[in-house]
């Protein structure tokens, strides 16, 4: 796999190098670091028997844990779409100039922006991601990760209207990303203090993957949505060490 | 509705649209090799297709 790798990273760079996207080249080999720290870690799993046979289990719960879970949040995310398809629609343009014109925290929109998405494969993403996280992070009770999701995505919604005050930017950060970046990190920090409840690695196995994707490749594209990605992580892990669920 | 400059317009951005597939994509990809092996090349085209669409 190795191999691969490197071919990624090589080919990654040339093509992107070819683009002139140099930036984003760099971000590629970021990336392709990750992948290979991804790799050894799970081959010292794999080496360990004691710690590979639980991870081989906690994985089996959590494919129960998918029709448990997955489905009650399957129909949350249909829920909220269906509703924003019914009154402001996923056009860009609408959401912008609906954003543009709401300047104050009396304004519900501002409040209802981590239940709004931009276009139907931004929700798509956003549901499938919110549902992998609640599974995998199936020993929690579900309240309190959706209590920290809350907490992290209203976090970015009082930080971006405080932003566009300071600044007299529209700026507006519409999406669940936000909150679930806050769930990994309140559900990172969690594993971490119940090393018992989690097969080992489980954390840092997360983060990488949250890293990777919700930050790296979010850098490579728009830095504001890997900076938003960054302050629900950081209020999700907050608000995990002010607020702890019983073992 | 108060209409609003292009220039206002473009002030103001919302949640992305391929890059948050291409975020998903890499961040389940990097749970095996095997779907490392699927979901790189997959994220790196939805990358490209972001990039060349802003120019």
């Amino acid at each position: 796999m190795r191999w691969l790798i490197r071919c990624y990273a090589l080919l990654g760079l040339l093509w992107f190098g070819y683009l002139g996207e140099w930036r984003v080249a760099a971000l590629w080999l970021v990336l392709m670091l990750l992948a290979r720290l991804s790799l050894q870690m799970r081959r010292a799993l794999q080496s360990s028997r004691s710690a590979w046979r639980a991870w081989r289990e906690y994985a089996r719960q959590s494919l129960d844990h998918l029709v448990v879970t997955g489905w009650k949040v399957v129909v949350f995310f249909v829920g909220a779409g269906l509703i924003q398809a019914a009154t402001i629609g996923f056009d860009h343009e609408t959401l912008q100039g609906l954003y543009a014109q709401s300047k104050s925290f009396s304004d519900l929109i501002w409040w209802l922006s981590p239940l709004a998405h931009s276009s139907l494969l931004h929700w798509l993403g956003n549901t499938v991601v919110a549902m992998l996280v609640l599974v995998a992070f199936h020993r929690i009770r579900c309240q309190w990760m959706i209590a920290w999701g809350i907490g992290a995505a209203l976090s970015v919604s009082l930080f971006s209207l405080a932003f566009s005050w300071l600044t007299e930017m529209e700026y507006a950060v519409i999406g669940s990303s936000a909150g679930i970046a806050g769930m990994i990190g309140a559900g990172g920090l969690w594993a971490l203090r119940r090393p018992v409840t989690y097969p080992p690695g489980f954390h840092h196995v997360l983060n990488i993957q949250f890293f990777a994707g919700f930050v790296v490749l979010s850098l490579m594209v728009e830095p504001k949505s890997a900076l938003v990605h960054i302050i629900g992580w950081l209020t999700g892990l907050g608000l995990a060490m002010v607020c702890q669920p019983k073992p | 509705m108060q209409a609003l400059t292009q220039a206002e317009l473009n002030e103001v951005s919302g949640g992305m649209e391929l890059v948050d597939a291409a975020a998903m994509i890499t961040s389940l990809s990097l749970y095996s090799p095997v779907t490392m092996a699927f979901g790189l090349p997959i994220a790196g085209a939805l990358i490209t297709l972001d990039l060349m669409s802003e120019n």
